[in-house]
């Protein structure tokens, strides 16, 4: 009972605090919608290309997005010592890091999420198959975002933290990429793409067993 | 309550002990290494039988599969050396496994350069995006993320324990991967274009190849080693042990 009394006080602050800055998520949006738009400037306008291209685009644009804002998400807690009190708490650390994460996530990944249905309209993809799309990147990038949080955690307060993070994360996205993109490409085939979301969402399970520990770990190091 | 095997383990696990054994055994590893790598060299080149497809070419197996397998063995090694560091608080585990990282990167490496000289004659191309280059490729990634944390964290006990936890992360990781890269190649063209002979390779090709890779685990058991002493040499500067034995030498 205390716990979820914990929980909840720590998920209003998170919101609160990604509501306050919201300008990341701009950042990220804009970011979005950029790469997203010079892809066609380098590919051309034949529209067959360029929904062949579509799943790439989505994925890609949404890896890079997401990175922008994961650099600093503990941060701020780093450097007031919030962690530090975190830590020292009777809940878990991994418990508390999987709060922020859910704030992080629907305070962040989704408004990213959202934009996407009209980048993969506008190269061609079709209406219909909307829907499981974002049933496909729903679980693709909460794994992201679990993972972009252990490298987030690795690299705070580190010097060059983003392009670290980057070099931590991306390799580790690779799995949920290809998953992620072949479902995308299976469903405008026509194909089913039910595979693809068992593998993301065995993948996302995983994920959330792990994910929070390893960030706990590196957390608790780094405040030695 | 410690018994005597633990005692006998720390004995062997202290910087010191270590230090004395590693500089002794190091040169000897890479004496017999060079020996076996030197036989298991004209083994491969003039006595092994050219491929009757690929001609003289295959030879650069002889370099490029030893450097692929030591590159994925020495991740987990480098990993496993790296959780005992953390869970033992083992302070060699973490030198060993700093150690690893520059040597499992370089035969990562290799083994990339010398599928794509490999490659050149026979799939005609420098590079394809066939699965196993894939894995390589990210593996080298993977050692780089570890390398690069590393070198960023200032603190050397805090980086030793971060980049700890980047290589266990990445041990995860590495059959999910491995996996996910072969679904995708699988789904995107057919698997039978860049199929090697698999296990059905002849015992004449085997025997230089298994040699070979002989030779690559005491090299790099050799390299490993010393590597491991400059490492033990930069981080327990001024204790009175080392002094002790750099004033003998």
């Amino acid at each position: 009972m205390r716990l979820m009394f914990h929980c909840t006080a720590l998920l209003k602050r998170d919101f609160l605090l990604v509501y306050r800055s919201r300008g990341d998520v701009f950042h990220a949006l804009g970011f979005y919608i950029f790469i997203a738009s010079l892809f066609p400037l380098a590919i051309g306008p034949d529209p067959e290309l360029l929904k062949r291209f579509a799943p790439a685009v989505v994925w890609i644009g949404m890896i890079m997005a997401s990175l922008l804002p994961l650099s600093s998400v503990f941060d701020a807690d780093y450097q007031d010592g919030t962690l530090d009190l975190m830590r020292l708490h009777e809940a878990p650390l991994a418990l508390l890091i999987l709060v922020r994460w859910l704030a992080y996530f629907i305070g962040i990944q989704i408004p990213l999420l959202l934009v996407s249905p009209w980048v993969a309209l506008a190269y061609g993809y079709s209406v219909t198959l909307v829907a499981p799309m974002m049933l496909l990147l729903l679980p693709g990038t909460a794994i992201m975002t679990l993972i972009g949080l252990v490298g987030s955690a690795i690299t705070v307060g580190t010097r060059q933290g983003s392009a670290l993070l980057a070099l931590v994360v991306l390799p580790l996205y690779v799995p949920v990429l290809i998953f992620g993109a072949s479902g995308l490409q299976a469903l405008a085939a026509l194909e089913s793409a039910a595979a693809q979301l068992q593998f993301l969402l065995s993948m996302g399970l995983l994920a959330l067993v792990i994910a929070p520990t390893a960030a706990a770990a590196a957390l608790k190091i780094q405040l030695e | 309550m410690i018994d005597a095997g633990t005692i006998q383990a720390r004995k062997w696990l202290s910087p010191p002990f270590f230090f004395d054994k590693a500089l002794k055994w190091a040169p000897w590893c890479l004496l017999t290494g060079m020996v076996i790598f030197i036989a298991a060299l004209w083994w491969a080149l003039f006595k092994s039988p050219p491929d009757y497809l690929q001609g003289e070419s295959v030879r650069i197996m002889y370099l490029h599969v030893p450097s692929a397998w030591m590159s994925l063995f020495l991740y987990v090694v480098m990993a496993g050396c790296a959780a005992c560091g953390l869970i033992f608080r083992l302070k060699i585990g973490f030198y060993l496994s700093a150690a690893c990282a520059p040597i499992g990167a370089a035969f990562t490496l290799a083994a990339l350069v010398t599928g794509s000289i490999w490659g050149k004659p026979t799939w005609g191309a420098w590079w394809v995006w066939d699965a196993r280059l894939t894995t390589e490729l990210i593996l080298f990634f993977l050692y780089l993320g570890y390398i690069g944390v590393r070198s960023a964290v200032d603190d050397q006990n805090k980086a030793d324990r971060l980049a700890a936890v980047v290589a266990l992360v990445g041990l995860i990781n590495i059959p999910i991967i491995h996996f996910s890269v072969h679904f995708w190649n699988t789904l995107h063209q057919g698997a039978s274009v860049f199929r090697m002979d698999g296990p059905s390779i002849a015992i004449s090709m085997l025997i230089p190849l298994l040699l070979m890779t002989l030779a690559y685990m005491i090299l790099s058991l050799a390299a490993c080693l010393e590597s491991t002493c400059c490492e033990i040499m930069r981080r327990e500067h001024g204790r009175r042990w080392l002094q002790s034995r750099l004033d003998m030498h």
